[in-house]
């Protein structure tokens, strides 16, 4: 499934790129956590919290512009800075604004 | 109401919404303090077929302060978990339910209690403890006050702890008082805007009378408590306060699976619901605060003051009943702060002021519900606590049956100013002012025992006629 179909739903390009949406950027973690979740596994700074691969991690997109993510994971929140990857999900998210044309409707991914 | 959807967002959110807090001296054990903190509010017993329950996903705890500086020295967790025998009925329960075992129960909920000091230890003092499902009806819970006693865990050392619904013990007439504070006592001397045809004085009438709630129940020794595990008589010994706070947390993300088709959450603990004093974030912080007071730790407090000082209720009083408190009213325009509220909802009442009694904790301002465990309990309690000459009740810590309204209702309308300005003359009415509900309007008594609020109403015979 394409990331422009789950990110259906965002709403504006301009929320994403100041960082001020929540529900903004749970939909885009919940589009792309996989591949955070795997980023940082392999950086080794950041495991699975007890080894267990099925604890959730959330990733909020907290400021586009200085690539700051807020990964949420247990009972713990760190800190992860990843310009170019905020910068995909921007260019993701503004494509999948400008590809749907009802985006503020409620939309089930699947 | 005390904290029953007191604030906008935590309206909203009922299992993480603490409704009222106690602490007293146990009178039947005087060794001990009895902790409660109360959440879901406004339970019709009737509600099924998903009877009311804790959350799973919230962090309840009851903190104690005992150094006076508005944090918590000592911190009780309680987590919840809830297991389904059977997921292919909608029925929580296909049979009679005569223990907490009883394979009819299907939607059995436990919990685990755990103590953090700070700077010290985590000691879990239990694990899968049962709670007592909730008081159905004669066919599902016949023997109701069984189940609940066997739900009273016994963690040693003189501690236990109880968790699961029982009867409101909260009583007010919350109809009167929400229709622009008009209480039916004194409903004649309600300026009432005009309107020609409103009610006339009368009794009031109990608006939780046929309702349950959840609570969280801990006792245990003093000493566990108080600083240095001080134990003592001496009234004015300052470790002999505790200063007594729930909270509940959230963690910060919650995310709704379509592909999992339920909803999970994860990250730190954010605090959504705080509750010491009743009332305090009720009918003293205005709406556009209440939901950032309630992410806030007590410690903080300074910044609410100037809603103590000069609180709302207190101006409303002379405007909606005209003639009735032109004392206050005076007291209200000369601009001088409240001092006395000041006193008994931020800092404790110092030594002086009332023989024989302080709970005083310092200079730091908080919203603490503070308990001087040297006083023991009365042998003949008022309802009235402080105001009514009994010092082991509200403002010392909170009985289940402190009518904590007409106290309140009457510090803020003078009544405890002449103890900061003896110049001062309460207005008559002042002792006066109260809705007119006594522990005589709840329809389930009291327990006295622990956990000291009543076995809950059934669904089956309420509303009783």
């Amino acid at each position: 499934m394409a990331d422009a179909q789950h990110l259906r739903g965002i709403s504006r390009r301009k929320a994403i790129l100041t960082g001020a949406g929540l529900v903004a950027a749970g939909a885009v973690a919940g589009a792309t956590g996989g591949l955070v979740t795997t980023r940082l596994a392999e950086g080794g700074s950041l495991g699975a919290p007890d080894g267990n691969p099925k604890v959730p991690v959330m990733v909020h997109l907290r400021d586009a512009r200085a690539g700051e993510f807020d990964v949420f994971f247990g009972n713990t929140k760190v800190t992860v800075v990843d310009t170019n990857f905020a910068a995909k999900l921007v260019k993701a998210a503004d494509a999948a604004d400008s590809d749907s044309s009802s985006a503020e409707a409620p939309s089930d991914s699947k | 109401m005390s904290s029953h959807r007191e604030a906008p967002e935590i309206s909203k959110d009922p299992v993480a919404d603490s409704t009222d807090v106690y602490a007293f001296v146990s009178p039947d054990k005087p060794d001990t303090v009895t902790l409660i903190a109360n959440y879901v509010p406004l339970q019709s017993p009737a509600g099924g077929p998903n009877f009311y329950e804790f959350g799973d996903d919230v962090l309840y705890s009851i903190h104690i302060d005992n150094d006076g500086d508005g944090k918590a020295e000592v911190r009780y967790d309680f987590r919840f978990t809830t297991d389904v025998r059977n997921p292919n009925t909608f029925l929580y329960n296909t049979g009679p339910i005569q223990a907490l075992d009883s394979p009819n129960w299907n939607r059995r909920q436990f919990y685990t209690v755990t103590r953090l000091v700070r700077g010290g230890r985590t000691q879990t003092l239990g694990r899968r403890l049962p709670c007592p499902p909730c008081n159905i009806g004669p066919l599902s819970t016949p023997n109701y006050a069984a189940l609940a006693s066997a739900a009273i865990r016994d963690l040693g050392g003189n501690r236990r702890v109880f968790c699961g619904q029982l009867a409101e013990g909260f009583y007010v007439d919350l109809g009167a008082v929400f229709d622009l504070l008009n209480p039916r006592p004194f409903a004649d001397l309600h300026m009432k805007f005009g309107l020609p045809s409103t009610p006339k004085s009368g009794p009031g009438v109990n608006a939780t009378k046929d309702l349950n709630v959840h609570t969280i129940a801990l006792q245990v020794p003093i000493s566990d408590l108080t600083r240095d595990g001080w134990v003592g008589s001496n009234v004015n010994d300052p470790r002999a306060t505790i200063g007594v706070w729930t909270t509940a947390g959230r963690q910060r993300v919650r995310m709704f699976d379509t592909q999992l088709n339920n909803t999970w959450s994860t990250g730190p603990y954010r605090q959504v619901s705080r509750l010491a004093n009743p009332l305090f974030n009720e009918v003293i912080v205005p709406m556009g605060q209440k939901d950032f007071w309630n992410t806030q730790s007590p410690d903080g407090d300074a910044r609410f003051a100037k809603f103590v000082a000069k609180p709302e209720v207190a101006q409303l009083l002379p405007a909606l009943f005209p003639g009735v408190f032109p004392n206050l009213d005076a007291l209200n325009k000369s601009g001088k702060e409240r001092a006395d509220l000041l006193a008994i909802l931020l800092t404790g009442i110092p030594e002086g002021l009332i023989p024989g009694f302080q709970n005083y904790t310092g200079k730091v301002q908080a919203d603490l519900m503070r308990l001087n465990t040297a006083i023991k309990p009365s042998a003949k309690p008022s309802i009235y606590g402080l105001l009514g000459g009994d010092l082991a009740g509200f403002p010392n810590g909170r009985r289940v049956f402190d009518d904590v309204v007409a106290i309140e209702l009457r510090a803020v309308a003078g009544v405890t100013y002449a103890l900061v300005d003896k110049t001062f003359k309460p207005d008559a009415a002042a002792s006066q002012v109260d809705d007119g509900v006594t522990p005589d309007n709840l329809k389930i008594p009291y327990l006295n025992r622990f956990p000291y609020l009543g076995t809950p109403s059934d669904g089956f015979s309420t509303p009783s006629k």
